[in-house]
């Protein structure tokens, strides 16, 4: 097995060195004197311009009022970068990087930074990875720190969302900052006449990104405290499988389909397991003559159910969903609705109540958005939420944001 | 109106078949004797081989009746050989029973030229070419039997799952026996003239064993079964379209597959660390897969050395085209630079450069230039005409060549205007010019101050 | 269990290999049907977008990553065109054949002649400028030429058994531009490469005046409106109009991705009357309301021209083409 590693290299490189020979022959034919050619033709269309690295900085920031107090607005905004003061915030200041490192690597990067509602700076490296260019077979890997490829939501960036903070169940199951660890994913594009791709990682389980799985010592989750739990064998990582697919119907409209499952230890007691499940949905229609994007419509939801084992013996069993739409009705302006319910079991523990927890009651959230964009690097959005949760003092809330985004240098295209 | 896809009889007949034998699978892996479907599937194929020797195609009612009386004789035999004790087992004779079918309609085919091709069809169906009425007449009779399935369902269940308690209860186990083998040789020879032997074996155990997989009810099983051979058929036959394949390996390809995934699922839910047999399989397909990739390489690393890729052709010169802010230099070693370059355009300016500059260092450079294959005859015309300047001999030579045989009009008209004034013969027509030529080669000399040959 | 594994595996393993000929994937329709001319029948080529759409704002789809992921070669415009919408797919393609950089990857503006490339810094208060020049080269059937070549040089490479098939190809559809563009009569008189040079020095007028023989095909039915000039809606046009002698005297939009506000229009407008312009020129995919309202209060007509060809071959484009401004004009 060891010598595959170099005959799987000969094979990615045997197509590159054909060519390569084929050039040299004509360079030692040139330079033998035989027929004067001319220089063989250079292969610019324009000049050659060194490109080794983008960079790309994004800045997102919100101005927010709400009808609660702001200890509760952070219980409502779970998101680790949704605003969280009445007044304004900076969500997002992210720093990407990007380069091909050769022909078998690409490396990108994603350093955040943000000013917490103590009005401290906060950096994180919220991703630093390679992926694999020349595997055969339609494989990749990815390696290092990374988003867990669960759902839609959770490995997509902050400012490409379509509303100004994260749905709640994405809040309570992958985190304020969303699931994301340090590890390896392989992902692989099948032969089939249709797009499916199968996707399975394995990360590490700890840590504030991680919160339904081992999470850190201390945290607590439904009343009970986490401990400390060390990696005993290979099971007590974090493991995901994904499958996704995409149907086009017409050139106009597109549909992928997505399932996942996230699965790892928990840290209540040393032998609990987490489960995660969930489903995806996202429907765009687009017109083919379309101006600059403009107009479309697009329908994305995600139900995401959680079984978290405690020592009892119980199960926590959560659910929840979001669904939205959006509408981009006119060149620049988009405009959306939104609607989040999340849902705990009922399970009393000593003075734990699940309808006064904000991460476990029942919530009912709707928002509308609407947005501007002067050009693809900048966008203002005005969004309104209405709030219904048990641990609410009046049972409901309302809020305003206001959310203006800029981006300058050069980043990548997204994902469809 | 508009007319049906390709797929639409052929998978309308996959889901009638995927209805009746989930059905039928479920009895047979409950009698645990599983190739007893495989060996009725041969013989009623054995009956159509004979029917085919007499000259009856496949599709004729004749073939039909011939293979439904082999397959009746075949489920009459093992139904009566059931109850025997276990000196033999059963299961021995059933696979004897499928060797010997298989051998025999290998030997009737052997002589006839379409032999091999008839039991290429035997084994993997025809779907594809499946016939409205075929369909219906496989709806209106697997319907039947499955109405009559269903009206005495009580003791087909009893008989399959539990003989000896329906013996108990009064039941002639022996005679529900042979009805059911009677009824199973019906649909299976029906089914193996569509669909052929493989894939009505894998239809009528595979999602048998789905089913067992995760239920033991019987019900359940069934719904089990149904959706995951409607999913083998669909992905199945989509493949198959893709890469022209023949449908009935797809779709068992696909289902193979479905198991695969089916077995892991099972397996997982039945262990009792669930995170430990998901890292034991993922560690065991990692090692399986990276085999896989070292052969694969091996193979691939093997070949390439024994087979040496063909050397590619000597590379034509391709004219491109100037770039707007590529420039030209004036002293005659620039030109000459340019006489070479990879830009059509810039050749062909450095050509008139030198004609009008007349020196005779460029001499050289111009003959070179003139040498090159595949040239555009414009700039042929232009370097002759500064070669001649330059005091090249050869460059006169060009010159009438490309008069006399230069593809476009104008360049012949060029060429010769040109060649005439160097002779000094301004109106002369080309036989002429040769002639003149072909005499005065080597005397002429060239007069710079004139820019004509003086002979 | 396991052998269904590795029975699996080894089902899997001869996708990759091309069932039929070559798998030709383009992004524009354009290079599609070059790349069809030029293939024959040794290839299978399929265009990710289609001759109304904008080819800058495409979504990456995961329809087209399947098209890609079993492609040999794939072809793009290049000059920053697809920057926005074709790394995603190549990253989801997962194909190391077409990878940027690898022999399968085919940037078809190598050789081409670029016009307005960007002097001095390029920032983005230009607008969504192209830094490395105006990308749409395609509409000039002489680049369409070269394109043929590079294509195939790049599917002679992929196979070289069809290597001199392609170059044979290559030249025949440069014949058939060649007496498009200027006229069978022509070509035969002069020459195809000659003629070419001459189109682009500007000195074809002066060479075909000295001539016998007329100036035809699209060069000559473009002839009698040389100099005149339009407007068009974004800079798509300027190969076009420099090659058929047509003047873009200004744009609707204030800048490439911007929007027009109300004082640049009635600039425009302005402009427009008093130096006499006739046509205003847009696409399908550009806000017809603008176009129509510049058109209608300058006394103008209105032209929807397509990008690319909607027909079955690229020079069908040109007749189309020179057709809708010989009318307009």
């Amino acid at each position: 097995m060891s010598t595959s590693l170099p005959l799987l290299l000969l094979v990615a490189t045997s197509s590159v060195s054909t060519s390569s020979t084929s050039d040299l022959e004509a360079e030692l034919a040139a330079a033998l004197g035989s027929d004067p050619q001319p220089a063989a033709p250079a292969p610019s269309g324009a000049p050659s311009s060194v490109r080794f690295i983008d960079i790309a900085l994004d800045l997102l920031g919100a101005a927010g009022l709400s009808t609660e107090k702001e200890a509760t607005i952070r219980d409502l905004e779970g998101g680790g970068h949704d605003p969280k003061n009445r007044g304004f915030t900076i969500q997002n200041v992210e720093l990407t990087l990007a380069g091909i490192v050769d022909p078998y690597l690409r490396g990108d990067a994603n350093i955040v930074l943000q000013i917490d509602f103590g009005g401290e700076t906060v950096i994180e490296l919220e991703e630093a990875y390679l992926t694999s260019l020349a595997l055969p077979f339609n494989l990749q890997l990815k390696a290092g720190q990374f988003f867990t490829a669960f759902g839609r939501l959770n490995p997509a960036h902050p400012h490409t969302w379509d509303f100004v903070d994260q749905p709640v169940v994405n809040s309570r199951f992958m985190g304020g900052d969303g699931l994301r660890s340090q590890g390896v994913q392989l992902s692989w594009l099948t032969p089939l006449p249709f797009f499916l791709e199968l996707t399975g990682s394995v990360q590490n389980s700890q840590g504030e990104t991680a919160v339904s799985f081992r999470n850190a010592a201390g945290e607590t989750i439904a009343g009970r405290e986490l401990i400390e739990r060390d990696v005993d064998h290979p099971g007590d990582l974090l493991y995901l499988g994904r499958l996704k697919s995409s149907f086009d119907f017409g050139e106009e409209t597109t549909v992928v389909l997505g399932a996942s499952g996230a699965f790892g230890p928990n840290a209540t007691a040393l032998d609990t397991k987490t489960m995660i499940l969930g489903a995806d949905l996202y429907v765009k229609w687009k017109p083919l003559t379309n101006e600059v994007g403009w107009p479309y419509f697009a329908l994305q939801a995600e139900v995401l159910m959680r079984r978290y084992d405690v020592p009892d013996p119980a199960v926590l069993t959560d659910y929840g969903l979001y669904a939205q739409a959006l509408w981009g009705f006119v060149r620049p302006w988009v405009v959306g609705v939104r609607y989040d319910f999340a849902r705990g079991q009922d399970v009393a523990f000593d003075d734990y109540t699940t309808s006064s927890d904000p991460l476990r009651d029942e919530r009912h959230r709707a928002s509308a958005v609407l947005t501007y964009y002067p050009s693809e690097f900048s966008k203002l959005r005005l969004q309104y939420a209405y709030d219904r949760a048990d641990f609410l003092p009046d049972g409901d809330a309302h809020s305003v944001y206001l959310q203006a985004e800029i981006i300058f240098g050069a980043h990548g295209a997204h994902k469809f | 109106m508009t007319e049906l896809p390709w797929w639409f009889w052929p998978f309308l007949v996959t889901l009638i078949l995927i209805a009746i034998h989930t059905y039928f699978g479920l009895h047979v892996i409950s009698r645990k004797v599983l190739f007893v479907d495989l060996a009725i599937a041969q013989i009623a194929a054995l009956g159509s081989t004979v029917a085919f020797l007499f000259g009856f195609e496949t599709a004729d009612p004749v073939t039909y009746g011939c293979s439904l009386v082999f397959g009746v004789i075949g489920a009459w035999v093992f139904s009566v050989t059931r109850t025997r004790d276990d000196r033999v087992p059963h299961e021995a004779i059933i696979g004897l029973a499928f060797a010997i079918a298989s051998a025999a309609a290998i030997l009737m085919s052997a002589e006839n030229p379409h032999g091999a091709e008839h039991l290429r069809d035997i084994m993997a169906g025809s779907i594809l070419v499946v016939t409205p009425a075929e369909v219906r007449t496989d709806f209106v009779i697997y319907s039947a039997v499955g109405a009559f399935h269903w009206v005495f369902r009580k003791n087909f269940l009893a008989v399959s799952l539990d003989p000896e308690g329906a013996a108990r209860d009064g039941l002639n186990v022996q005679r529900w026996d042979f009805i059911f083998y009677l009824t199973f040789a019906l649909i299976v020879t029906m089914s193996v003239h569509i669909a052929g032997v493989l894939l009505v074996f894998c239809l009528l155990i595979a999602p048998a064993v789905c089913g067992a997989l995760f239920s033991s009810n019987f019900r359940v099983r069934l719904v089990i079964g149904w959706v995951t051979s409607i999913i083998a058929a669909i992905l199945g036959l989509m493949v198959s379209s893709r890469y022209d394949w023949p449908p009935a390996p797809c779709i068992i390809a696909v289902y193979a597959a479905i198991l695969v995934g089916a077995g892991l699922v099972g397996k997982i839910r039945g262990a009792p660390n669930k995170g430990r047999a998901m890292s034991e399989i993922a560690l065991a397909g990692g090692a399986l897969v990276l085999t896989a990739f070292a052969m694969v390489s091996f193979l691939r690393s093997e070949v390439a050395q024994r087979f040496r890729v063909a050397e590619p052709g000597h590379a034509e010169v391709h004219p491109e085209h100037v770039a707007p802010e590529h420039g030209l230099g004036t002293t005659a070693s620039e030109l000459i630079a340019g006489l070479t370059d990879e830009h059509d355009s810039v050749r062909e300016k450095a050509a008139e450069a030198l004609a009008a500059l007349g020196s005779p260092e460029a001499a050289d450079a111009l003959e070179k230039a003139l040498a090159i294959r595949g040239e555009d005859e414009w700039i042929r015309v232009r370097v002759a005409d500064a070669l001649v300047r330059s005091g090249g001999k050869r460059g006169m030579e060009a010159l009438l060549d490309l008069a006399a045989n230069g593809e476009a009009r104008a360049v012949r008209t060029e060429a010769l205007t040109v060649a005439a004034r160097f002779a000094n013969k301004p109106k002369a027509p080309l036989p002429e010019l040769t002639a003149w030529w072909k005499q005065a080669s080597d005397s002429a000399r060239w007069d710079p101050a004139a820019g004509v040959f003086r002979d | 269990m396991r052998y269904s594994i590795l029975a699996l595996l080894m089902f899997v393993a001869p996708f990759s290999s091309p069932a039929f000929g070559l798998e030709v994937v383009a992004t524009l329709p354009d290079l599609a049907k070059i790349a069809e001319a030029v293939g024959g029948d040794r290839v299978h080529v399929t265009a990710i977008t289609s001759a109304v759409q904008d080819p800058h704002f495409v979504d990456p789809k995961p329809s087209f990553v399947v098209k890609l992921r079993d492609a040999d070669v794939f072809l793009i415009s290049g000059l920053e065109l697809e920057i926005g919408w074709v790394p995603p797919l190549l990253d989801g393609a997962r194909n190391p054949k077409i990878n940027a950089g690898a022999p399968g990857y085919v940037d078809c503006s190598r050789g081409i002649p670029v016009i307005e490339r960007p002097t001095g810094e390029v920032t983005r208060a230009m607008g969504d400028a192209h830094p490395l020049g105006n990308p749409h080269y395609l509409l000039d059937p002489l680049n369409g030429v070269i394109v043929a070549r590079t294509i195939a040089e790049a599917l002679g490479k992929a196979d070289p058994a069809g290597a001199a098939d392609y170059a044979a190809r290559s030249k025949a559809f440069g014949r058939t531009i060649s007496e498009g563009m200027f006229g069978k009569a022509l070509v035969d008189e002069v020459g195809e490469s000659k003629l070419d040079r001459l189109a682009r020095s500007g000195e074809l007028d002066a060479f075909v005046a000295k001539g016998g023989v007329a100036l035809g095909g699209w060069m000559g039915k473009m002839r009698p409106f040389a100099g005149k000039k339009i407007v068009f809606y974004h800079r798509s046009f300027s190969y076009f109009a420099e090659r058929f002698g047509l003047v873009v005297a200004d744009y609707v939009e204030l800048k490439p991705g911007i929007q027009p506000g109300p004082s640049h229009l009635a600039d425009l407008i302005t402009k427009m009357k008093k130096e006499g312009i006739k046509v205003v020129g847009t696409h399908a995919f550009y806000d017809e309301k603008v176009a129509n309202l510049v058109a209608a209060k300058a006394g103008a007509k209105l032209l929807v021209v397509p990008l690319a060809s909607t027909g079955s071959s690229y020079a069908q484009l040109f007749d189309t083409l020179t057709g809708q401004f010989a009318t307009a004009l």
